[in-house]
């Protein structure tokens, strides 16, 4: 009975204990934090069978940590004739109109070239550009040339557009050596300015593009070196041939179809465009600088596509000074000022042209900001 | 005079671009981008376990740069390594007066576990400690602070923290 009493005594006393200690565990857990007694995790009995690792594997956990980003990438205005591979983030956009004006001292005429972009974020490192250009062409008294009264027209250029697909980023903005940012540009022009039914006493200031749709493709690349930055853009672009008449100027500038001759098919050669600059940011926080770009194309004597051309081949080559600033500077909007002027280094079978240059931009920015921020 | 003066003007004009182009390559060796390029070549060095390198680019940093917390942890991440336990606390202690917001988090995980594997148990309860009101607790944390409350005998505690229940919360007065 005693021995009865004894087992009963015994396995109540051991249920009652478990049943204390589940509910002290279980309340202790929601209502206070009292704690019955010390155990090392690693003790056999423990009640709290996590899986532990031991002290030594917890500390090699230890992280190093890699420094924290310390950002430059100011906005500004930048080079005129070299792209920047930044896409612009979604939910930002900037409106940029540009004009050059095409001086040829000699023969006193010019033209007033004024590209009006417009540049949309599109996500996944994608941007869409559009370019719609305006013209001023002007031709001045030149009795050499049998030009009695001068003559200009105003008109909508050639319009273009661009996808541009941003491959990588700069990988550190203070380091020459490190990948610089790098994208693809894939560009489209339409003739949508007057090359046809050309007027004789216009004397060519009619004629606002050059009759061709075109197809080209572009690297850029930009490497941040604070407080310098360095630009380069390459490119082919393909001219589809085309059907030009009477008073046609081809794309040099110089050779023209007389008045009295008849229509051709067009065949321009291939068209190498290359670029680069070196900017110097004096003020980050007004964008405030200075440039130094070189810019130069190749027309070839045959199309990549279309074979042996027929219309003249040409080369030049410039280097431009400008200058930047970057007012207002908010973080919803900004707008950058540049101003420069293209000075002929070398040309062959193209005019002597000084450029004066003049652009500014003002940039919309989304949650993310502007490009290359 | 004059045509002296018109003379020296190209000159002067060349002299000033060069100066201004100087001015731009000095601020290329500012102090804080010093100290971010040796501390950048220091990480890169660890990750490939140069620490002696990595020792000497973080001295170069600290010296440019003695309020970044981040390489106050790199030092302390080496001496660790090296066996000088005491003086990665050190460290750690310094780069968390310099860090007076939440980003402090780092800092106190890595310090209590120098000190969990060096069986200071009570003081790295402490430290931890500092996180468990935070509405936000980082990663690894549960773990950590389980572990250091199972050391010091508080298993019920320990139990509540790897349910995630915030002491905080229970403080809060019922509706």
């Amino acid at each position: 009975m005693q021995r009865m009493w004894n087992f009963l005594h015994g396995r109540k006393t051991a249920l009652f204990r478990g049943g204390l200690f589940l509910s002290a565990l279980f309340l202790n857990a929601n209502l206070s934090w009292a704690d019955p007694q010390a155990l090392s995790p690693s003790s056999a009995g423990s009640p709290m069978l996590f899986p532990f690792t031991s002290d030594t594997d917890m500390a090699r956990d230890f992280q190093a940590l890699a420094p924290p980003i310390l950002p430059w990438g100011p906005n500004t205005s930048g080079p005129f004739f070299t792209g920047t591979p930044e896409v612009e983030p979604i939910g930002s956009w900037y409106l940029e109109p540009f004009a050059y004006d095409f001086i040829n001292p000699g023969i006193s005429a010019s033209s007033l070239y004024m590209p009006m972009r417009l540049a949309v974020g599109l996500g996944h490192n994608m941007e869409f550009d559009t370019f719609l250009p305006l013209v001023q062409n002007w031709q001045g008294v030149d009795a050499s040339q049998g030009i009695d009264h001068s003559a200009s027209h105003f008109g909508v250029g050639n319009t273009h557009f661009e996808i541009k697909w941003e491959l990588t980023s700069d990988a550190d903005v203070y380091e020459p050596l490190t990948l610089p940012a790098i994208s693809l540009t894939f560009d489209f022009w339409v003739p949508s300015g007057q090359y046809q039914n050309l007027n004789p006493q216009d004397y060519g200031t009619d004629q606002l593009g050059n009759g061709t749709y075109n197809e080209g493709v572009f690297v850029l690349v930009r490497k941040h070196v604070k407080p310098f930055m360095f630009y380069l853009q390459v490119g082919d672009i393909v001219e589809n041939p085309s059907t030009v008449g009477a008073g046609y100027t081809f794309n040099n500038g110089i050779e023209q179809i007389p008045f009295t001759g008849s229509n051709l098919h067009m065949v321009d050669g291939n068209l190498t465009y290359y670029a680069g600059a070196f900017e110097h940011v004096l003020n980050t926080e007004w964008g405030a600088g200075y440039l130094l770009e070189f810019y130069g194309e190749t027309q070839s004597g045959t199309n990549l596509f279309f074979g042996a051309a027929n219309a003249p081949s040409w080369s030049f080559f410039w280097l431009a000074p400008e200058v930047e600033l970057t007012w207002p500077h908010t973080q919803k909007f900004a707008a950058t000022w540049g101003a420069g002027v293209a000075f002929p280094v070398y040309q062959s079978n193209y005019p002597h042209t000084y450029t004066p240059m003049g652009t500014v931009t003002f940039y919309f920015n989304g949650p993310f900001g502007y490009r290359g921020m | 005079m004059m045509k002296k003066v018109r003379e020296s003007i190209p000159l002067l004009v060349v002299w000033g671009v060069l100066g201004v182009f100087l001015s731009g390559c000095a601020e290329m060796t500012e102090p804080d981008v010093r100290a971010y390029i040796h501390e950048k070549h220091a990480y890169a060095e660890i990750r490939h376990g140069q620490l002696d390198q990595a020792q000497k680019d973080l001295k170069s940093a600290l010296r440019d740069n003695p309020h970044e917390p981040s390489i106050l942890n790199n030092m302390a991440y080496i001496a660790f390594r090296k066996g000088q336990t005491m003086k990665a606390v050190g460290y750690l202690e310094q780069a968390r007066v310099l860090k007076t917001d939440d980003n402090d988090e780092p800092y106190i995980l890595n310090e209590a576990r120098i000190l969990i594997a060096n069986h200071q148990y009570r003081r790295a309860l402490s430290l931890l400690a500092l996180i468990e009101p935070r509405q936000k607790w980082p990663t690894g944390y549960r773990k950590i602070m389980a572990e250091a409350l199972l050391h010091n005998g508080q298993s019920a505690h320990a139990l509540a923290v790897l349910l995630g229940r915030h002491r905080v919360g229970l403080d809060k007065p019922q509706p």
